[in-house]
């Protein structure tokens, strides 16, 4: 596994400024040391050049970056990410396309899995803790994951079997900024237009009350010590047979550790929680009342 | 494991009440492998007659688990039957605890008494499903009509990961109509109150969320979620609470309506054992798995049927 952590300001400074470098490359940096392959596409964004956009919402450049598993032969997935402004524009933003080829100059081709999508929240000067993970199959990504009002998430998996085996049936795309906003996806890769999605809900609903409140960062899930107190994930969509997210698995504040053991498709697999505080914007109850349960993140 | 399916009309005309409380619920409990108990002042079928006005309890049936932990880790079931709002239409009100004072009063309560009812009456009978396994119990009543009239009740012991039931906590959802499909799913620690330590959704949410869209469209009874033939596209219900060790429900698993047709009966390997399960109706949709809030109630339980 290809998990990599990292702190950095969320901020853009000012127009012009290089700023934006900081959160961008540790981002890119990040992407490389998990393991993705970045393309040769042109065009890519220069780190040492690029300054911060001179208005609200714009990209500054962009990146394209591939799976490296197997599959990527057959069933190809290329990410394209883009770098910049927020509203305000010192506000960090990135932009994802997926897709099953590029043009080489930085356009998605092929299939369009997802349009372009924009990921952005708040801006402040205090570092924040980035976490990022992958297995070639899969990019989970919490930028800003240790505060609610800055955290970024984007996941991305290819459907699995049984034993935890990507196959080349569908892809799951979930993202969220902040606590509020949640979606996912599960694309059928023969069609994606036949996706399913989850808007505002988690396909793993967490509780409204706990013992007769609102659940709070010191709930735990389980007083067993030898199970990992971790929720699954199931994800389906037409023609896709349902499977259990491997990259993540829900567990609550109370039960954060650095290392988890969970027991997920058959093999018993390490994650890491976020944050004790906070939560990574994946994980929702219903109405997003109750947002404090996240996505553990795959390790080793 | 025992399970029935009997047919009744959702009304409470005299003999009606009879034939969905005596001859529909009360059998079906005893088919599903609960045990009456031998609480005094049960109702008495022979004489008891509906009540004459709404929101009344005609009487009361207990009833409790009948497997190896009921010696260590009693639970007991109280039942009500009655009348809703308006008088003629039929309402249970359900307590669970850990024992009885032998005169029809639950005692250590876990499921605070909780009253199901549907939106209205019909003349037309109904299909209705029960089955159990002496841990668990799961009745769905007028599963064939509309979501308006279908009610449900799910229980089921924790269980471990070869699937055998464990002390630690049960689960309890049960749906009714109040201004909409209400859906009350509680994971509650053994022993404790639901109110005070139990786990709970919303009133239209579930554990496992059902989709806002599938194949692009809202969920409806066309769609399917695998055109796999050779994988059955059903969904495990993951079960967890505060303090209680997540487990995967053995009694009820659930899919979309055309993947696996009404009546149909598929194996499915749950907490590594195969098992058999029912679909129980392409109509059945009380909110019992949501899809957080919205309309989409098109989902459908499969109940363990062997």
């Amino acid at each position: 596994m290809g998990y990599q952590t990292w702190s950095v300001a969320p901020n853009n400074g000012a127009s012009g400024a290089t700023t934006i470098q900081a959160w961008g490359k540790a981002l890119s940096d990040a992407l490389a040391a998990s393991g993705l392959v970045k393309t040769a596409d042109t065009g890519q964004i220069n780190w040492a050049t690029v300054t911060t956009p001179s208005a609200a919402t714009t990209a500054a450049g962009y990146e394209i970056w591939r799976l490296t598993d197997a599959l990527q032969s057959t069933a190809p997935i290329f990410i394209k990410l883009e770098y910049g402004s927020g509203n305000p524009l010192a506000s960090p933003s990135l932009w994802f396309t997926i897709g099953s080829a590029t043009d080489g100059a930085g356009a998605i081709t092929g299939t369009v899995i997802r349009a372009r999508t924009q990921l952005t929240s708040a801006n402040g000067t205090t570092p924040r803790i980035s976490y990022l993970t992958s297995d070639g199959s899969s990019l989970y990504l919490a930028m800003f994951g240790d505060s609610t009002s800055f955290h970024q998430g984007l996941l991305i998996e290819r459907s699995r079997d049984s034993t935890g085996a990507p196959t080349n049936k569908g892809l799951a795309v979930a993202y969220g900024v902040t606590s509020t906003i949640v979606n996912w996806y599960v694309y059928p890769l023969a069609n994606p237009t036949l996706y399913s999605n989850w808007v505002g809900v988690s396909p793993t609903v967490a509780p409204y009350f706990a013992g007769g409140a609102s659940p709070a960062t010191t709930h735990s899930v389980a007083t067993d010590t030898t199970n990992a107190p971790a929720i699954p994930v199931i994800l389906y969509a037409v023609g896709v047979p349902a499977w259990v997210l491997q990259i993540g698995v829900i567990v609550l504040p109370g039960d954060q550790a650095s290392n988890i053991f969970v027991s997920v498709n058959g093999s018993t697999r390490q994650y890491r929680g976020i944050s004790t505080v906070t939560n990574c914007g994946l994980v929702t109850s219903y109405l997003n009342t109750q947002a404090l349960w996240h996505l553990a993140m795959w390790v080793a | 494991m025992p399970q029935t399916m009997f047919y009744s009309a959702p009304q409470n005309p005299t003999g009606g009440f009879q034939l969905w409380g005596q001859q529909g619920v009360s059998a079906a409990l005893a088919v599903a492998g609960l045990v009456k108990t031998t609480d005094t002042g049960q109702i008495n079928w022979t004489t008891v007659t509906p009540p004459v006005s709404a929101n009344i309890s005609a009487g009361y049936e207990i009833w409790r688990l009948n497997d190896s932990l009921q010696a260590t880790a009693p639970v007991f079931f109280k039942f009500e039957f009655g009348s809703g709002n308006p008088v003629g239409t039929p309402a249970m009100w359900v307590t669970v605890g850990t024992g009885t004072d032998g005169a029809g009063t639950i005692t250590g309560i876990m499921i605070s008494r909780r009253i199901t009812t549907p939106n209205g009456t019909s003349t037309s009978t109904y299909a209705s499903y029960a089955t159990g396994d002496g841990s668990s119990f799961a009745l769905a009543l007028w599963a064939g009509a509309s979501a308006t009239l279908a009610v449900s009740f799910l229980f089921e012991r924790s269980r471990n990961a070869s699937g055998a039931p464990t002390a630690e906590a049960i689960w309890w959802d049960s749906t009714t109509y109040a201004s909409g499909v209400q859906n009350y799913w509680a994971v509650v620690p053994y022993g404790q109150l639901d109110t005070l330590a139990g786990t709970i959704w919303g009133t239209t949410a579930s554990p496992l969320s059902g989709p806002a869209t599938i194949g692009g469209n809202s969920p409806g009874q066309s769609q399917t979620i695998s055109k796999d033939i050779n994988t059955i596209p059903v969904m495990l219900i993951p079960l967890f609470g505060m303090n209680v060790t997540p487990w995967t429900s053995q009694l009820c698993v659930w899919c979309w309506p055309p993947d696996v047709g009404a009546g149909s009966l598929v194996q499915l390997t749950v907490n590594g054992s195969s098992h058999t399960y029912r679909s129980i109706s392409n109509t059945f949709a009380t909110g019992f798995l949501t899809n957080g809030g919205s309309a989409n109630y098109n989902s459908y339980p499969l109940f363990l049927w062997e």
